[in-house]
């Protein structure tokens, strides 16, 4: 039969073709190392991750796998020292300025900045203080919304956003009714509050603040220095007082830098490869510190599957890979693979109270009403039951079996990152039902425990480790009195979104990633009436921030005495755990996971990269 | 009748049968097989548990604990339910849906057939997949939310087969003598064209009972399935995808959380694949052994 | 014939029309503070972030046919949006991914299809003896299996044991080529473009990562591309016409090329070409496993991360070819089946 010829013909196509395939092995030109035919190849670096960047403008950049990649491709006027987060090093400036050498003003409102000579941008450009000063005017200007620019904003000008300046100078209420004059006058002034003065740039700021070097080190995109001549050219800001308004508040993709970058760091932009989830890049040959040890570095980001990473790093295909923290235990004692746990992170979860919630048609509070079927609206505004809830939370199972170790019980608000800014024998909650009893008797004059009380836990899909956090409390919370009920309820992002911005939901579980390394970065979000995680606490919850913190917040800001602002935040610290505003679940730690032959990592708690590639080389040795 | 009998006779069926009947047991018996906690919903499975990396078999928990230490005994056993709920409810109202467009479609052809057809290919033209995805990303993960867009995207296919089915046999003989004897339309086609064409409908409905069940899982895969905690195999499958590949030296460490569930979905599909391939034989008078 | 190609295709906009307005009409259940969640990653990223001003920006908040309107007077503009979570535009993002999935089809249609046919055949020639039996049980265990759990275990066998078949498009060093200015792009299959370019050692490299997808969507198609080929084969042999010729004393041979090859592949070309359209559409799972970067695992991402732009810009593009080759089958039919007549 003719058929019988075509399964044959097909059938040997396929043998001879995966003869071939297996004998062809591997690529060309890589040798083989470590064992089962694992490749190596020293000059290319892949690091395989989980989640792509949103853009690579620095004016926009505000989450951790954009601002991994911008790490690479440009740098700041300073670094932190190695393996501290309050001193510096000098890095395109040459002089670490301080009240003591001269460069921070007395009052500690000018910071001079001396400029380094001789550093090569990747075009071949160099840099001059210009750049450094059109840097962070065009970023500043630019203020895209949802971007990290208010952290230069606040210090300089003392208001949130550009357009708040640009009201405030015209005095009006809304930016549609600031007139073309009062724009000018905004431009002037973001241009005035950041000067060349010869080889120096000096920043004028509002008000002193602390950790203004903080903001402007090394690890924080927004403050990285851009090619003043390069961006004209590719379309930004054209450095004039009055044309700023073209280029403010873009859309992410409109912006010059979106997916462009052109700086001075170790690696230069070879391609973004979007659809791919890629980015490549090559070693920058006029580094002014001399050439990165590896060539070529992708990053592939594209790769949402952990077994898939899993493999390409037990395989060689990788050098690193993104381990999130239930997956590290599979990598333990995996042949040829370094697994590093257990690293301090400026990073913590919480469970917000919200101490009024938005009844009206809300599905998570029951009844609306303290019967036994529900919660009445101002529920959590009760301190028993907020410290009742959190003697109720199982800390050390959620650790040991949850995060497998690698988090450690809270203090306050403030990390074990920043542990030298506080007491670590200050007090911490613990697991104990005997307590939570006693303050849930206590509450609402007995009502409570006579009458229980009904609410729903939503937690994020896909954050599971979440879901288990609202479960380990539900289990808690239920073995006090069966008349307490808690549900546990997953909730896309999306759905989630409105809910928790009505304020419905009863408690709201977040976590904090530090911005920058200095606990101001941790209290004002969480515990200031302005903050960040306020917002989530209704009017009552804000009135009792703003009566118990608001002043020890801005005390803490505007202290430059290095001992009395640890004295302010050990105080703060002490206060969250006895005021309980919101339950801390855990200080979370990180981890790496990479290839035996790369050698020179070391941990940077505030790095957003995972690995700062140019201190890294590939050796077999 | 005579077609029962003739299952039985079949080996093959008879397989399939005997595995179903188990399934129905399971189904019927799980409030005694796995009886859950007072007052709690019966399909959430119990947690023994918070850690994620799962237990293997003890003597308490006989089929050990999948990821986050969800009871996998419990999970396979209320699963049963589940994809029985799923499975047919979605089978009955696509075949219903297509059977009905489709004969309809067929039989009176003309401006009423044009309409129909386009209103099918607008349907058709929804990537399936993409289609459902679509849906449970707008309206949120959830059973009720996954089997909504399987029926209204799913029944397309047996609109057309019955469709053509019918054109053909359409143009049959004895089909044109009964018209022309003046036989009623509903006589025509619940008597000869409905039972002369519905038999492959049949053997694609009862095949896909399995594969909703699998298209399910593929949702819970994708994290658009049931909702966390759910009695579901597809679930309880992709709550094994992460140890699949147990340790380095290791490969196996794991077995349990894909073994278990994924024998349950396999022979389940398999039970009500293998009926209905050898219904298909059997109901086609044309085909003699 | 001519006339009814004709009104098929000038029913094309209405189709388009109906896709698209139904999924506007599922999307204007959500209400502007839902839509807005793309523009924030996650709930831990909403920081300083001025929702409200973003919903003025983007005219979140227009009724939906506003929205409907909006779109369709963009898309005569050849301009199908921005896609928020590709970080391109959808017409980039489509052209780019598209290839992917369609060598990914294409490798696999091919023994689909002859394999299905001919062990359906010879499945059906030979039908309720052991070889029937065997092909029949391994075409139902196969079909039985879910697809990303088959995927998995090709890729912990291919790639975890053997190492032979790694995950992805292409390897590092072969990426690195392709991104060079000396290799051209063609069509964006890297199979076809690296034989085109004579570079044989990426040739090899791309085909070594499509195959174990390619395998996975093999084993379940075929197993039910060897089904249909079956049921309708056996059909077509108790088929009067084949009794008669067989009766008349023909040989099995001309019986079966002759009178029944032909006609029990009529259902077939229906099958295979919902079997085309599902693998374009439905390869989303096995994109996952193998982390193979096409249209599939574009949509999935967009629908999760309700990327509204994305989602209706691929239906789009789905529901062309999807009433193209609804078409050509349709025509195909007719030619191959004289009973069916095209009005």
């Amino acid at each position: 039969m003719k058929g019988k010829v075509w399964l044959w013909l097909v059938i040997a196509l396929v043998v001879i073709g995966a003869g071939v395939l297996i004998w062809t092995g591997q690529a060309p030109k890589q040798e083989t190392g470590g064992a089962q035919g694992v490749k190596f190849d020293p000059n290319i670096f892949v690091f395989v991750g989980s989640g792509d960047a949103e853009t690579l403008d620095p004016s926009k950049a505000y989450d951790t796998a954009s601002s991994e990649i911008i790490f690479q491709y440009y740098e700041n006027l300073l670094a932190y020292k190695e393996g501290s987060l309050d001193e510096f090093v000098p890095m395109l400036a040459t002089e670490v300025p301080s009240v003591a050498n001269g460069l921070i003003s007395a009052d500690g409102k000018t910071y001079t900045f001396p400029i380094r000579k001789g550093v090569k941008f990747h075009n071949g450009a160099e840099l001059t203080p210009e750049d450094v000063e059109y840097s962070f005017e065009r970023n500043i200007l630019a203020d895209p919304t949802g971007g990290p620019m208010w952290m230069l904003i606040e210090p300089l000008f003392g208001v949130a956003t550009i357009k708040d300046l640009a009201c405030q100078i015209a005095g009006v209420d809304s930016f549609d009714q600031v007139n073309e004059a009062a724009l000018r006058a905004t431009g002037q002034r973001v241009m005035d509050a950041i000067e060349v003065d010869g080889d120096n740039v000096v920043f004028h700021l509002s008000t002193p603040y602390p950790p203004f070097l903080s903001i402007l080190a090394r690890n924080s995109s927004w403050s990285c220095i851009l090619n003043k001549e390069w961006m004209i050219a590719n379309g930004a800001w054209d450095g004039k007082a009055e044309t700023w308004t073209k280029w403010h508040d873009l859309p992410t993709e409109e912006q010059a830098l979106f997916e462009k970058a052109m700086g001075t760091g170790p690696y230069k932009q070879i391609e973004w490869d979007r659809s791919n989830s890629r980015h490549t890049m090559e070693a920058h040959a006029d580094y002014w510190r001399g050439p990165a040890a590896i060539k070529t570095v992708i990053v592939n980001n594209g790769v949402t599957e952990f077994n898939t990473r899993k493999l390409m790093l037990q395989k060689g295909e990788a050098d690193a890979i993104y381990v999130p923290v239930e997956n590290s235990p599979q990598l333990e004692g995996m042949e040829g693979v370094t697994l590093i746990r257990n690293l301090p992170r400026l990073n913590n979860v919480c469970a917000i109270f919200n101490q009024e919630i938005n009844a009206v048609d809300n599905e998570f509070v029951g009844s609306g009403k303290l019967d036994g079927n529900g919660i009445p609206p101002h529920f959590f505004s009760d301190i028993n039951i907020r410290k009742a809830f959190c003697y109720a939370f199982d800390y050390d199972s959620f650790i040991e079996q949850v995060v497998l170790g690698e988090a450690s019980v809270p203090y306050g608000v403030i990390p074990m990152g920043l542990s030298d800014f506080f007491d670590t024998n200050g007090p911490r909650y613990s697991y104990d039902l005997e307590k939570a009893e006693e303050y849930f008797k206590k509450a609402f004059g007995g009502e409570v425990w006579e009458k229980g009380f009904k609410l729903t836990l939503v937690w994020n899909i896909p954050n599971t480790t979440r879901k288990t956090a609202c479960e380990i409390l539900e289990h808690g919370i239920e073995s006090i009195n069966p008349k307490f009920q808690v549900e546990v309820q997953g909730m896309e992002w999306a759905t989630m979104l409105p809910r928790r911005r009505e304020g419905r939901l009863p408690m709201v579980f977040i976590g904090w990633l530090a911005d920058y390394a200095d606990p101001h970065n941790f209290v004002y979000p969480y515990v200031h009436s302005k903050g960040d995680f306020m917002a989530f606490t209704g009017e009552l919850g804000r009135k009792f921030a703003a009566a118990e913190f608001d002043e020890l917040v801005n005390a803490g800001i505007n202290e430059s005495d290095q001992a009395k602002r640890i004295a302010i935040y050990s105080e703060i610290q002490k206060k969250t755990i006895e005021l309980a505003p919101h339950l801390m679940l855990y200080d979370a730690y990180d981890r790496r996971a990479h290839r035996d032959w790369v050698k020179g990592f070391v941990f940077d708690p505030i790095c957003p990269a995972n690995y700062d590639f140019y201190a890294l080389s590939k050796s077999l040795d | 009748m005579n077609i029962f009998k003739r299952l039985l006779k079949n080996r093959i069926s008879l397989l399939g049968l005997i595995l179903l009947l188990c399934f129905v047991f399971v189904a019927i018996a799980a409030p005694w097989l796995a009886p859950p906690k007072e007052g709690s919903d019966p399909y959430r499975i119990p947690r023994r548990g918070w850690s994620l990396e799962p237990t293997p078999p003890t003597a308490q928990y006989p089929l050990g604990l999948t990821q986050g230490q969800y009871d996998i005994y419990y999970g396979l056993i209320w699963g049963t339910r589940t994809a029985f709920r799923v499975g047919i409810i979605v089978i009955t109202f696509r075949a219903l849906i297509g059977i009905i467009l489709g004969s309809i479609a067929a039989y009176y052809g003309g401006l009423l057939d044009e309409i129909l057809m386009r209103f099918t290919d607008i349907f058709m033209s929804f990537p399936y997949l993409i289609g459902v995805v679509v849906f449970v990303s707008i309206f949120g993960p959830g059973l009720n939310n996954v089997m909504i867009p399987l029926i209204a995207l799913g029944w397309m296919p047996y609109a057309r087969m019955i469709r053509g089915n019918i054109l053909a046999i359409k143009q049959e003989e004895y089909v044109l003598a009964a018209r022309a004897i003046g036989v009623s339309d509903f006589k025509i086609i619940t008597r000869h064209i409905l039972p002369n064409s519905i038999f492959p409908v049949l053997i694609q409905a009862s095949m896909q009972i399995g594969s909703i069940v699998i298209s399910v899982s593929a949702l819970s895969f994708l994290g658009l399935g049931a909702p966390e905690g759910y009695a579901d195999w597809g679930q309880m499958l992709s709550f094994a995808r992460n140890w699949m590949l147990g340790e380095q030296g290791n490969v196996l460490k794991y077995w349990f959380t894909v073994v278990y569930p994924g024998l349950a979905m396999v022979l389940f599909v398999l039970s009500w694949n293998l009926i209905g391939d050898a219904f298909r034989d059997i109901m086609d008078p044309r085909i003699q052994a | 014939m001519l006339s009814y190609i004709v009104r098929r295709l000038l029913f094309l906009p209405v189709v388009l029309f109906g896709v698209t307005a139904l999924i506007f009409a599922l999307i204007s259940t959500l209400g502007p503070w839902t839509r807005v969640a793309t523009f924030v990653p996650s709930p831990d990223a909403e920081r300083h972030v001025d929702l409200e001003a973003i919903i003025r920006k983007y005219n979140l908040d227009d009724p939906p046919l506003k929205m409907y309107l909006r779109w369709v007077k963009n898309l005569l503009q050849g301009n199908l949006g921005w896609s928020q979570s590709s970080h391109m535009t959808v017409t980039e993002a489509i052209a780019r991914r598209f290839p992917a999935t369609l060598e990914l089809t294409l490798f696999a249609v091919i023994p689909v299809i002859i394999g299905g046919i001919f062990l359906g055949v010879i499945s059906a020639l030979h039908h309720n003896k052991p070889l029937d039996h065997a092909t029949r049980i391994m075409a139902i265990t196969l079909w039985s299996m879910p697809d990303f759990v088959l995927g998995l275990a090709v890729l912990m066998v291919g790639f975890g044991v053997l190492g032979w078949f790694p995950p992805g498009r292409l390897s590092a060093w072969a990426e690195l080529e392709v991104l060079k200015e000396s290799f051209r792009s063609f069509t964006g299959m890297y199979t076809l473009d690296s034989l085109l370019n004579l570079r044989l050692d990426i040739f090899w490299d791309a085909l070594r990562h499509i195959i174990a997808p390619v395998f996975t969507l093999a084993c379940l198609w075929w197993a039910f591309m060897l089904r249909i080929t079956r049921s309708s084969m056996l059909d077509v042999l108790n088929q009067d016409y084949v009794r008669t010729a067989r009766a008349k004393g023909l040989s099995e041979k001309t019986v079966i090329k002759k009178h029944a090859l032909g006609n029990a592949l009529i259902p077939v070309t229906t099958v295979a070409s919902s079997m085309l359209l599902g693998l374009l559409g439905g390869v989303m799972i096995v994109e996952t496993v193998f982390n193979y970067p096409g249209l599939g695992l574009l949509t999935s991402t967009a629908a999760t991360r309700l990327d509204v732009p994305c989602v209706v810009g691929v239906a789009l593009f789905y529901a062309v070819i999807l009433v193209v080759v609804n078409l050509v089958v349709d025509v195909l039919y007719s030619i191959i089946d004289p009973r069916v007549r095209l009005e």
